[in-house]
């Protein structure tokens, strides 16, 4: 396996975390707008690793799997709030929910 | 003596020290647990009640604990669990601040739960015990990892405190409004948080500060230099940071959120997951970014995010009719006046803690009080526009009166506790060189008058047509609990001035 040098991985993860940022902006489907969002923690989680591996010591890598799991969390919240609220309405789209003045 | 040995001797101290962590825990599961078994709700509110209360009392017991009495005096605090839980000063003056918001808002909450939360009564309980376990965890420590778990705990919990009116439209909206753009700013806090530990090869603070200045294997060979790799970092926690404590620009949830939640829960997101957010702020970048070259940086970011809340926040404020979105903007202006002491301290760092103590306690305990009232109006007949509340001095005088008080101490008029807290704010900032922060400081305390005085005005003067209250015991109770307090800070503000002095002695 090729070794990549840290800077790769650096890009990589900023690449990532800017498609989340966008994604989250850009779609406008709650689903969607998740998925992004896990986009997002997943680069914050490859910086983890590499940094991780480059400094040595399990740091990075604990603070991964502790991310992995906290996204899990999040995730089924998320889910659960979105079911909850398009139980009444068929369209899943953030823009119809506005009963909230913004 | 040899043979006998002391209590102290046989408790892992281990397990002392988060003690009143293990009491939160454990309440949660008995009420869990309980809640199949027993019809009686109520009755259940009170166990959540007494645990919460036996875990106040709890951080007496810690804190005078021989050995981590003696570390502190030292002035090496013990850390414990793998350093993840440092049993400091701080951490005992937070948590008691924070439980005892847990302990109001359970107590005010009583009355609206039994009437709005039937199918999920002892649930809105367990969550928020949930929400007050992390917030425990995020001010008591000095590890980026333990922080972010803490902060992800009560972000979560809240996500599902605001959507907890299942049938409610709006309670669903500010739900999923409040995860969407909570999950994001986590998001952005822990790309952050990734920044700094590949900069430093660190997640504990004091080894990151120590790295920021030279003395670590990883940035020593650049010096204490501002790489870009730093200065991302410290920025993306800014921005995850400043949505966690709803201060300008990152404060749009927070009205929607506030509107949109069961009146309880928008008191306790003002006065909870704010004060505990400030204080985990004041342990990453005053215990770990508190390094020469940075401090400059994040105190100036600090500094320009209080000054826009603060005014943003007040000016905003004037043109609110619904009272909830009206509290939302204050206590977005009130972030702004908390962040002049961050910024504060900064560069006069005990001055500033203590400043940013004082004020979180008073702000917590005055605010309350005014969601007290405004609990008891929207479940007595869903009154949440400033003009409901005509005629309240009659209908109900201890709420008038007890309102007025708590607008007072807001506002920060004399001889107040928050005129108090304010007095601190602005010596920090103005010793750190802030001036021109504290005299704004100053000029938006006049500008919010303004919000404050209509709804004053609408409870005395107003003629009402309105029936006069019901009783609710729980929220009088608070009301009085709130009044008593506001009162007490004031008259006996000395050794809560000198407690939080000592707290934030022992972070540096």
């Amino acid at each position: 396996m090729p070794a990549f040098s840290l800077n790769a991985y650096v890009a990589l993860s900023a690449v990532l975390f800017a498609l989340g940022g966008i994604g989250v902006l850009v779609r406008r489907s709650p689903l969607a707008m998740l998925m992004s969002i896990e986009l997002m923690l997943n680069a914050a989680n490859l910086l983890f690793v590499a940094f991780g591996r480059a400094h040595g010591g399990y740091e990075g890598q604990i603070m991964a799997f502790l991310v992995i799991t906290v996204a899990a969390a999040e995730v089924a919240i998320g889910l659960a709030l979105t079911v909850l609220l398009f139980r009444r309405r068929p369209e899943a789209d953030v823009d119809q929910v506005n009963e909230l003045r913004l | 003596m040899p043979g006998v040995l002391s209590w102290s001797q046989l408790v892992n101290p281990s397990y002392v020290a988060i003690l009143p962590h293990l009491i939160i825990t454990a309440t949660l599961l008995v009420v869990i647990v309980l809640d199949v078994y027993f019809k009686e709700k109520r009755s259940l509110v009170w166990v959540t009640l007494a645990g919460v209360v036996l875990a106040m009392l709890s951080i007496w017991y810690t804190a005078s604990d021989p050995k981590i009495q003696a570390a502190i005096a030292g002035g090496q605090p013990l850390e414990f669990w793998g350093d993840m839980i440092i049993a400091d000063g701080f951490t005992f003056f937070m948590n008691g601040v924070l439980l005892g918001i847990a302990a109001l808002i359970i107590l005010l909450s009583t009355d609206y739960v039994a009437k709005f939360l039937r199918g999920a009564h002892m649930e809105f309980y367990e969550i928020i015990l949930a929400t007050t376990l992390g917030m425990m965890f995020m001010v008591s420590s000095r590890d980026l990892l333990t922080i972010y778990i803490g902060l992800e705990l009560t972000s979560i919990s809240s996500y599902v405190l605001a959507g907890v009116l299942r049938k409610d439209a709006r309670s669903n909206e500010a739900g999923l409004k409040y995860f969407l753009t909570g999950a994001v700013a986590s998001a952005v806090l822990l790309f952050g948080l990734s920044l700094i530990f590949g900069a430093t090869g660190t997640t504990r603070l004091p080894e990151i500060a120590a790295a920021l200045a030279g003395g670590s294997h990883v940035v020593a060979a650049a010096g204490p230099a501002l790489t870009p790799l730093l200065v991302a970092g410290m920025a993306f926690m800014i921005v995850g940071f400043a949505f966690k404590v709803a201060a300008v620009p990152m404060h749009l949830w927070a009205p929607d959120v506030y509107e949109g939640a069961p009146t309880p829960v928008t008191a306790f997101f003002s006065a909870g997951p704010k004060g505990a957010a400030m204080a985990a702020i004041l342990r990453v970048f005053v215990g770990g970014l508190g390094v020469a070259p940075f401090t400059d940086k994040w105190t100036l970011m600090w500094a320009a995010a209080a000054a826009l809340s603060m005014t943003i926040g007040n000016l905003v404020a004037l043109q609110q009719t619904n009272i909830k979105r009206m509290m939302a903007y204050s206590s977005i202006a009130q972030a702004g006046y908390i962040l002049v002491g961050v910024a504060a301290s900064g560069l006069q760092t005990a001055e500033g803690i203590s400043s940013v103590l004082f004020y979180v306690m008073a702000y917590a305990v005055t605010n309350l009080g005014i969601f007290a009232v405004l609990t008891h109006m929207d479940q007595e007949g869903g009154w949440v526009d400033v003009e409901n509340y005509a005629g309240l001095a009659k209908r109900n005088p201890l709420y008038a009166w007890a309102m007025l008080l708590f607008f007072v101490s807001l506002i920060g008029i004399p001889p107040t506790v928050g005129f108090l807290g304010k007095v601190f704010l602005f010596r920090a900032a103005s010793a750190a060189g802030y001036l021109w922060l504290a005299v704004l400081m100053a000029v938006n305390s006049v500008i919010s008058v303004g919000y404050y005085y209509r709804v004053v005005k609408v409870m005395f003067l107003d003629p009402s047509d309105y029936p006069s209250l019901q009783r609710s015991s729980g929220i009088s109770a608070t009301v009085v609990l709130s009044l008593i307090g506001v009162v007490a800070f004031t008259i006996f503000a000395n050794p809560f001035v000198q407690w939080t002095a000592q707290s934030a002695a022992l972070l540096q």
